[in-house]
């Protein structure tokens, strides 16, 4: 889905916003205007907080910059309004009546102080749309000029060729901010002076989940008053006016359905929230499934895997299996992770939902985090890890998932990088230029059919050419069977990593103080590949097991869940008949190459 | 039909259907090398295997030319750790890394051969192979063919003998001069005559009854 005939537009929209940030005084205003998307499609829901100077308010919508569309006053939030209690000066207006997967531009203002804020955004996909792309973000507390950074980094990611209808949704997992004080949600996350941040936020809905710094006891007061989600079962806790908990929900977003849990409120099974997340999954139609929620159950370390949400997957496990969860989305531990298990072999004894990507993105702010690469002590797991200020990028594409994490750096050595100082407004005066580097890229495909027991799949012809340092063979699927397969059929090599997914980010932390030493990790990683990858803590070094990570399919032609992947033909195989391909594999180390062909029918 | 009868018919059965069952697992390898007759190169051999897991060995035997052999090189292999032996006499190559390769000098004259065995404990169900390959390069590092030259992947391989995890074995030839032609193994054609010689003595006493 691309919007690129509006990018022209788009990017006008967002250094509007960015100029009239940058020139403003701040009169009048306290947080300026940020958008969350609280469904369904037609809508869009504008937030600003002003300072208690202001006369009228009013918000002007348009489908370009004159804004025309509509115009309405929008009073301050009342305090007694149920589940907004607390709210002071906060102004909130729901706009209705929208088209679907269309670019709007809006603008606050008041009749004293003048213009707050100006903005853009893109309505949500039709509900029967199969594409859509969005982002993801995490552990942003602490440090309003790195979050600055990454925001920024964020809206000139926009700005590249093809990107601009990445810029409809950011889900955020969690820990918006150091802590629940309205003194952090002020100079953190909605710090006036970070002007890249509040562009992003003037420009992109994000809507999340609460981390364990949004949270106090289980509650919080502070977080569901910026970010008032369509909780289903908020709580208020008893002898409060305006703390709550139980801040779960769920949303539709074109063909994806998200589920945010709340950690911090009960979620064992039996409780409201397990029966509450268990038939929303049941209950939702959408095809690609993702949970969502701040404390990992595992990641790299070093902020702990959470026990609780442990507890939860195993109970869950069987659920997220039986209504195709494609993967869960966490934070905490500040940095990029992929964790997950295969088979039962590499689960070992840990209760790991199987084949079942485990991604931390927690690289959106807060101070980094080494990660433990090990497998051998608490973080069990990891395949792929990497310290970096980092965001997710998510593109769904009919059957096909795609979603890479990228370091925001201000290295330009690499020629990967993205340089978007030449596509984003000139340097605001915080951030020098920004650097993008992709870390990993993993591809998830929804298959017709694993025909696997129907075939063989058998390799051949090995030769090692030493100019080209490549091993060169085949591999023959035969269908066994007396149906035939039809269509595209694939060739996923279990067992190996996909190494071109892969990214060659550089770690521009690595010889400052950015980053936090993880405790057991002795040294700075130089690899994003883990040591005996995929294994748990219980199957250490069982190479049995374990992913091999030496050897690459250099002619995959895609890759599933980490793992590469190679179109085997395009036009089914007929009943007893063979399809031969060619394999290529580079293997740095010639140490042995093991895999095991999983063959799909697309 | 009495028992001694119907024992023989089991067993001329069994033995007959033993031998077909057992794949064919020796290879003779044959190469014209008249075009190259005179010229010096390298004899590169080499055992590359998908999965380590099921170990085998794959012996190069009964080498023979009207060239000249020169020296073994040691030097430009990848990894020569798991292969024994010197050309003219037996090479033993184990699958124990994803390459085991054997470099040697020589002159060519107008023919070479060798026999190509296999021994492994089969697992089926394992996409794995091992396949023991040969290559003619007019230098030690494999960069200059001297057959098959026009491969986009493989230039200089003349000759691939498969040797897969569950014990079925498969060979190609890649040029015209190079010709692989499986070999019954000893055991096999044992086999085979038993089964032969069952039958045989089935049909003689049927007909003498």
């Amino acid at each position: 889905m691309k919007l690129t005939t509006k990018k022209t537009l788009q990017t006008l929209g967002l250094v509007s916003a960015f100029s009239l940030l940058g020139t403003s005084a701040f009169a009048g205003i306290l947080k300026s205007p940020y958008l969350i998307y609280e469904m369904p499609n037609t809508t869009m829901t504008v937030l600003w907080q002003d300072s208690a100077t202001e006369t009228t308010n009013t918000l002007s919508w348009g489908t370009d910059t004159t804004y025309s569309l509509n115009s309405v006053t929008v009073p301050e939030e009342s305090n007694t309004t149920p589940g907004r209690g607390g709210v002071v000066n906060q102004h909130r207006y729901k706009i209705t009546g929208l088209q679907p997967n269309t670019m709007y531009y809006y603008q606050v203002a008041d009749d004293t102080n003048g213009v707050y804020g100006t903005g853009s955004f893109i309505t949500a996909p039709s509900e029967s749309a199969t594409s859509v792309r969005f982002i993801g973000q995490g552990d942003s507390r602490g440090n309003p000029f790195v979050l600055n950074d990454i925001m920024k980094a964020i809206t000139g990611f926009y700005g590249l060729p093809g990107n601009g209808d990445y810029q409809r949704l950011s889900i955020h997992n969690g820990d918006w901010v150091a802590s629940d004080a309205e003194s952090n949600w002020t100079t953190e996350w909605f710090d006036l002076t970070k002007r890249a941040s509040r562009a992003f936020t003037a420009s992109t809905p994000i809507d999340g989940v609460k981390g364990n710094h949004d949270n106090t006891s289980g509650y919080s007061t502070t977080f569901p008053k910026y970010f008032p989600f369509p909780y289903p079962n908020e709580t208020l806790q008893s002898g409060k006016t305006s703390t709550y908990n139980n801040l779960y929900w769920s949303m539709d977003y074109g063909p994806v359905h998200i589920t945010f849990i709340d950690v911090y409120s009960p979620l064992t099974p039996g409780s409201a929230q397990y029966n509450w997340v268990t038939a929303d999954l049941a209950a939702t139609t959408k095809p690609w499934k993702i949970v969502c929620f701040h404390e990992g159950t595992y990641t790299a370390g070093s902020d702990a895997d959470s026990t609780a949400m442990r507890i939860y997957e195993q109970a869950s496990s069987p659920i997220f299996q039986q209504y195709n969860v494609d993967f869960l989305y966490g934070g905490h531990s500040h940095n990029y992770a992929r964790a997950g298990a295969y088979n039962a072999a590499q689960a070992g004894t840990d209760p790991i939902a199987l084949n079942m990507p485990h991604m931390t993105s927690g690289g959106g702010g807060a101070p980094i985090y080494q990660p433990d690469m090990t497998n051998t002590g608490s973080y069990p797991h990891v395949i792929t890890a990497w310290p970096a200020d980092e965001f997710m990028t998510f593109d769904v594409e009919g059957n096909t998932l795609t979603m890479t994490a990228n370091q925001v750096t201000g290295q330009t050595s690499l020629t990967t990088d993205y340089p978007l100082s030449n596509t984003f407004p000139a340097n605001d005066g915080i951030s020098g230029h920004l650097y993008l580097q992709p870390i990993e890229t993993t591809v998830l495909h929804h298959f017709t059919a694993n025909v696997t027991p129907q075939v063989t799949a058998t390799t051949s012809n090995l030769v090692y050419n030493r100019a080209t340092k490549l091993y060169y063979g085949t591999l023959t699927v035969t269908n066994n069977s007396t149906t035939d397969i039809n269509g595209a059929v694939d060739v996923v090599l279990d067992g190996m990593i996909d190494l071109n997914m892969i990214g060659t980010p550089s770690n521009m932390y690595a010889t400052s103080s950015k980053i936090t030493q993880n405790a057991g990790v002795s040294s700075i990683q130089t690899s994003m590949i883990a040591n005996n990858p995929a294994t748990g803590k219980s199957t250490v070094n069982a190479s049995s097991v374990a992913l091999k990570s030496n050897a690459r399919l250099t002619n995959a032609t895609g890759s599933q869940n980490g793992e590469p992947m190679i179109r085997a033909t395009s036009n089914g195989i007929p009943a007893g008949t063979s399809v031969t391909v060619p394999l290529t594999f580079s293997n740095t180390t010639n140490a042995a190459i093991t895999f095991n062909p999983i063959v799909f029918q697309e | 039909m009495n028992f001694l009868k119907i024992k023989f018919l089991v067993i001329a059965i069994v033995m007959f259907a033993a031998s077909s069952a057992f794949a064919l697992q020796s290879y003779d390898v044959t190469v014209d090398t008249s075009s190259l007759n005179g010229d010096t190169g390298y004899l590169y051999l080499q055992y590359a295997t998908i999965d380590k897991a099921v170990a085998s060995t794959a012996t190069v035997s009964g080498f023979a030319t009207d060239g000249t052999l020169g020296a073994q090189d040691t030097v430009d292999v990848v990894n020569g750790s798991a292969v024994s032996g010197t050309l003219p006499g037996s090479v033993a190559f184990q699958n124990t890394n994803s390459i085991n390769d054997y470099n040697q000098a020589i002159t060519f004259g107008n023919t070479l051969s060798f026999l190509v065995s296999f021994t492994s404990t089969p697992v089926a169900n394992t996409p794995a192979v091992s396949t023991l390959s040969l290559g003619l390069y007019g230098d030690a590092f494999g960069s200059t063919p001297l057959l098959n030259v026009t491969d986009p992947s493989i230039p200089g391989t003349v000759a691939m003998i498969n040797l897969n995890n569950d014990g079925n074995t498969s060979a190609t030839s890649l040029d015209a001069t190079t010709n692989v032609a499986p070999v019954p193994e000893p055991a096999t054609c044992a086999l085979l005559g038993v089964g032969l010689f069952g039958l045989c003595v089935y049909g003689k006493r049927r007909k003498l009854v």
